[in-house]
């Protein structure tokens, strides 16, 4: 017998399996072994063994041996539900809002954590699709470019790979001219292989060829859906046609579909990369297919030596002899991003299970009225399966009014998540959150199981009463329904649980927020405002044009109002700076074995005195400063010189560097964002042309469309209202300058924090909506007491108690069923606080004080939930209550 | 308790193909599977409906059952098992006899009345 269908009898009852289990399982297994060798007949049996035990299992378990024929009844069923849920017309809209809201939010953030996590990237067989990064040794992480000489070598390894493409990060190209509208798009380099690797065909044309990219041969495209709709309007002729890039006409010879944005989304040009071009300060990425056979653990033991084998093939010494892949299905989103976006579905999950005791305590809340007509229809012959079919038809009703109002909001409410989620997250998201098949799947299953699950309890305790038990309560209202009571009781603190839970994250989050807000960034940047400019090549096409509008700028924006000083750097924090990386050997020492990532600016010598960022030892830069100079960091100097002072001394990066000399250090800024918990280094070199040359590795960006680019960092009062004075003054010297950001350096640093904010954002609705749910559950316990007991009440105060007492009674209720909760919703948010804490900035997921205040939020909800029924009870009057029984 | 075998008509389908396939003589299950499952050899009928089918014919006294070491082993011996497999036997009773044979009346009845009509003659 299989353990499985051991398992599947398990839906049986217990007398019947031991009369019945062992023949069962034995005709099971003969006609098992009689489809075995037909996978597909083999899985139709099982799936039909298991509704068969479903079928038979529950109605033995429900209704007996099955006597007498029954005819079909589900019609009748179904209009039956729908005269019970037109009855209870509050109550079921009540019911139907909370599963849509339910719905929408879980089926919305369902269909993110699918996107961004779940499925698989959209190539085919993506787990043999691995990315091949340089790194110091097999075993340390890596960094994903290369020059393009050593990715041509590794694009000719086809004993470990079926196939290996190279790309290039084009950065910004100017798509269109002449009548054409002209636009700025992302552009990418790519060979043939990379088209091969990803295993994407065309939906038009072809990708390119070998040989294409090479000088003489390199005026062809491949562009994405987007622009063949927008520019072509999908013309099948618009292959062979010529487009202008950069204004410089390319033929396409292909037309990727609307599915496909590889490296990242977004990328609308594709032009072919030449390996062989000598520039030096190209970096290239490459990507791989593994031959078949060739799993990802042995091909990450055999990259080693074969790289050992290729590095110094290479023509120039490359400072990573070794490499590492990375598998393209391995995450792409960072640890914290990921762990954000399960405590959204956790999150999710919670208000899912609020709603659905919400909405299993409402049906509760009618058991009183449905168990007699339960009873006297089990009187009349019906039998407990019929019964119980008959409640859960009304709660499948439930379902589908929800889900057919879900639907449109779920819609609309993905939509609204596409635009609103972070660039960050959907940059390099291979697939987009959309209302899908898989997404509809999932609502639908959600739409029916919630209430199928939150009803069967109250139809299960429903169908057991018999009539003469009913009999018996009738009458004695204090009593009636004391289990479904409590039933309803512990739904409502359940709710609680949900809500407490999804409190403490929401006040935690508010919290690590205000604190990462109040961060110290190291210099007054609200004093400050960056703006970043782009020289298109066509009007800017020489340093001297560049160099002069910089000059001009600066002589410009200084004698503007409100601005008291302005200077030019290479980047400006939060912007993390050009980032050199090698291994650090200090002047006079041994090598040290870690490479280390230094992000440098290169900066006039007025920076410091501009930005306010503090000179702490030695000096800042000098008008003829030395292109060897360097200041550094506090951190970086106490890294490298614990307890010593750097000022003088020398370090390099890698062998043909030249020595740099420390002048200075300079404070600590929060160059990686505020939530900078690595407390980056930073290096500032001197804004010398030669210094650019030897020291930066220039980022490959504005290869074409762009000659140069600029950074002018102005210091004024009120950035706000200089802003656009500093953009009209920009416009003024050459309005063909663009302007790529112009805002004040606050709203860079907010920039850094827009996921955070968006995660808070999202949690603090979840709790409000939560606590609301929660709140509701209350107020229909409460009432439901209160309503009962009302008799009862109105005799004790005619005896003489205390109307404030009553009330008093009621308050009392709640606050019991909150103080239950909010106990076990502590507990159990304590207990995930690793979860939590992962989120967290400079707030424990302990905190007292997050806590404190969740306890009393809702303890003030409760007290206004149970305000009503309070006072309900409290104005009993029982004159008139004796009156009327 | 003396039943009249019409009150429980009309039978199942299955409950009457089962009653038929015992009327040669008792079978186990596996056999009684097969014999009424021919067309498919016996894939189709599955243990839940079957023994849910044979429980209430033996709840109504339709069929009883015996359990002995069965001497023409079953069709392809179960598996793992040496030897005569002991295996449950179902057989008629005389009152699933009786109901058997007022269905097989009320079927004839049936049938007669619609080759009486229009029915068949049209086809003809």
């Amino acid at each position: 017998m299989t353990p499985v269908y051991r398992l599947i009898l398990l839906l049986f009852p217990a007398d019947f399996r031991r009369r019945h289990g062992v023949a069962m399982s034995a005709q099971f297994d003969e006609q098992r072994r009689m489809v075995k060798s037909r996978p597909v007949a083999l899985l139709a049996l099982w799936v039909r063994a298991f509704t068969d035990a479903i079928r038979h299992g529950v109605a033995l378990r429900l209704g007996g041996p099955d006597h007498s024929p029954r005819p079909s009844s589900l019609p009748s069923d179904l209009r039956q539900a729908w005269r019970s849920v037109v009855s209870r017309k509050a109550s079921a809209a009540l019911s139907v809002g909370l599963l849509a809201l339910a719905l929408t939010v879980s089926t919305t953030i369902f269909s993110v954590v699918d996107a961004l996590i779940l499925r698989p990237a959209p190539f085919p067989d993506p787990h043999a699709l691995v990315e091949i990064n340089s790194s110091a040794s097999p075993s340390q992480p890596g960094s994903p470019y290369m020059p393009p000489d050593l990715a041509r070598l590794w694009e000719r390894q086809t004993d470990l790979f079926a196939a290996v493409g190279t790309f290039e990060q084009g950065g910004a190209a100017l798509l269109g001219g002449g009548d054409e509208i002209r636009e700025q798009v992302a552009q990418v380099y790519a060979t043939p292989g990379f088209f091969q690797v990803l295993g994407v065909r065309p939906i038009a044309g072809r990708t390119f060829i070998a040989g294409e990219g090479e000088p003489g041969n390199d005026r062809v495209v491949v562009v994405s859906d987007a622009v063949w709709r927008s520019r072509f309007n999908r013309d099948p002729a618009a292959i062979r046609r010529p487009v202008l890039v950069n204004d410089v006409p390319l033929t396409i010879v292909g037309v990727m579909p609307a599915t496909f944005g590889y490296p990242w989304n977004g990328v609308r040009v594709w032009r072919p990369l030449d390996l062989t071009h000598p520039a030096i300060d190209r970096y290239a990425q490459v990507i791989a297919r593994s031959r078949p056979g060739l799993d990802r653990e042995m091909l990450r033991q055999r990259i080693g030596v074969a790289a050992a084998g290729i590095v110094p093939q290479a023509s120039k010494p490359w400072r990573y002899p070794s490499a590492t892949i990375r598998g393209m299905d391995e995450a792409r989103l960072d640890l914290r991003t990921r762990q954000s976006i399960w405590l959204l579905a956790g999150a999710t999950l919670l208000l899912l299970v609020t709603a659905g005791a919400n909405m299993s305590s409402l049906t509760l809340a009618q058991v009183f009225t449905r168990t007699r007509d339960m009873a006297i229809q089990s009187a009349l012959g019906a039998t407990r399966f019929r019964l119980v079919r008959q409640a859960l038809a009304e709660q499948c009703l439930i379902g589908f009014l929800g889900l057919a109002l879900a639907v449109p909001l779920t819609w609309v409410a993905i939509s609204a998540a596409q635009s609103l989620m972070p660039e960050q997250l959907t940059v390099w998201a291979m697939h987009l959150a959309d209302f899908d098949v898989r997404a509809l799947l999932v609502m639908a299953a959600l739409a029916f199981g919630t209430p199928l699950v939150a009803g069967l309890v109250p139809a299960l305790a429903g169908s057991k009463t018999s009539v003469v038990e009913l009999l018996k309560q009738e009458g004695r209202s204090s009593t009636s329904g004391r289990g479904s009571r409590l039933l309803r009781q512990m739904l409502v603190v359940t709710e609680i649980v949900c809500a407490v839970v999804l409190l403490v994250v929401g006040a935690l989050l508010v919290r690590s927020f205000m604190r990462l807000q109040a961060v110290d960034r190291g210099f007054d940047s609200t004093r400050l405002v960056y703006a970043h400019l782009l020289f298109p090549a066509r009007d800017f096409p020489s340093p001297l044009s560049r160099r002069l509008f910089v000059d001009r700028a600066i002589a410009e924006l200084a004698a503007s109002p409100g601005v008291s000083a302005v200077t030019t750097t290479s980047g400006m924090p939060p912007e993390m700076g050009q980032i050199s990386f090698g291994k650090m050997t200090i002047e006079g020492r041994a090598p040290l074995d870690t490479p280390v990532e230094l992000p440098g600016f290169f900066v006039r010598p007025e920076f410091f005195s501009v930005t306010g960022i503090p000179i702490l030892q030695g000096r800042p830069f000098r008008d003829d400063e030395a292109s060897t100079s360097v200041i550094i960091s506090a951190s970086m100097a106490s890294a490298f010189w614990p307890g010593a002072s750097p000022v003088g001394q020398h370090f390099r990066l890698w062998d043909e560097m030249p020595w740099q000399e420390v002048i200075g250090v300079s404070g600590e800024v929060k160059s990686d964002g505020l939530d900078d918990a690595r407390s980056s280094y930073e290096a500032y070199f001197p804004f010398v042309r030669a210094a650019l040359s030897a020291v930066s590795q220039t980022p490959v960006i504005s290869k074409d469309a762009y000659s140069g680019m600029a950074t002018l960092v102005a210091r004024s009062d009120d950035p706000s209202r200089t802003t656009p004075a500093i953009r009209a003054a920009l416009n003024r010297i050459d309005r063909h300058v663009m302007i790529d950001k112009l805002e004040p350096v606050e709203g860079l640093y907010a920039e850094t924090l827009t996921q955070q904010r968006m995660l808070l954002v999202l949690m603090v609705a979840f709790s409000v909506a939560g606590l609301a749910v929660a709140a509701v559950g209350v107020y229909g316990v409460l009432s439901g007491i209160v309503a009962q007991q009302l008799r009862e009440i109105g005799v004790r105060i005619m005896l003489g108690a205390d109307p404030a007492t009553m009330a008093r009674i009621v308050f009392h209720s709640g606050l019991t069923l909150a103080g239950i909760g909010a106990a076990i919703g502590v507990v159990i948010a304590a207990l995930s606080g690793r979860l939590i804490s992962s989120v967290l900035f400079d707030v424990r997921a302990t905190d007292v004080a997050s806590y404190a205040i969740v306890v009393l939020v809702l303890a003030v909800s409760v007290v206004l939930a149970a305000w009503r029924p309070a006072r309900r009870a409290a104005r009993a009057d029982p004159a008139s209550l004796l009156r009327d029984s | 308790v003396p039943r009249n075998p019409r009150d429980l008509l009309p039978l199942k389908d299955l409950v009457f193909r089962i009653l038929v396939a015992l009327s040669d003589g008792e079978r186990h299950g596996w056999s009684l599977v097969q014999a009424l499952d021919e067309p498919s050899g016996g894939t189709r009928l599955l243990p839940g409906h079957l023994y849910r089918t044979l429980d209430t014919m033996l709840d109504d006294g339709l069929i009883d059952e015996s359990d002995r070491a069965s001497a023409d082993k079953p069709a392809k011996g179960l598996k793992g098992k040496t030897g005569a497999a002991p295996s449950r036997f179902f057989r008629l009773t005389p009152f699933g006899c009786a109901v058997a044979r007022a269905e097989t009346e009320r079927l004839e009845a049936l049938v007669a009345r619609s080759r009486a009509g229009r029915l068949l003659r049209a086809r003809r």
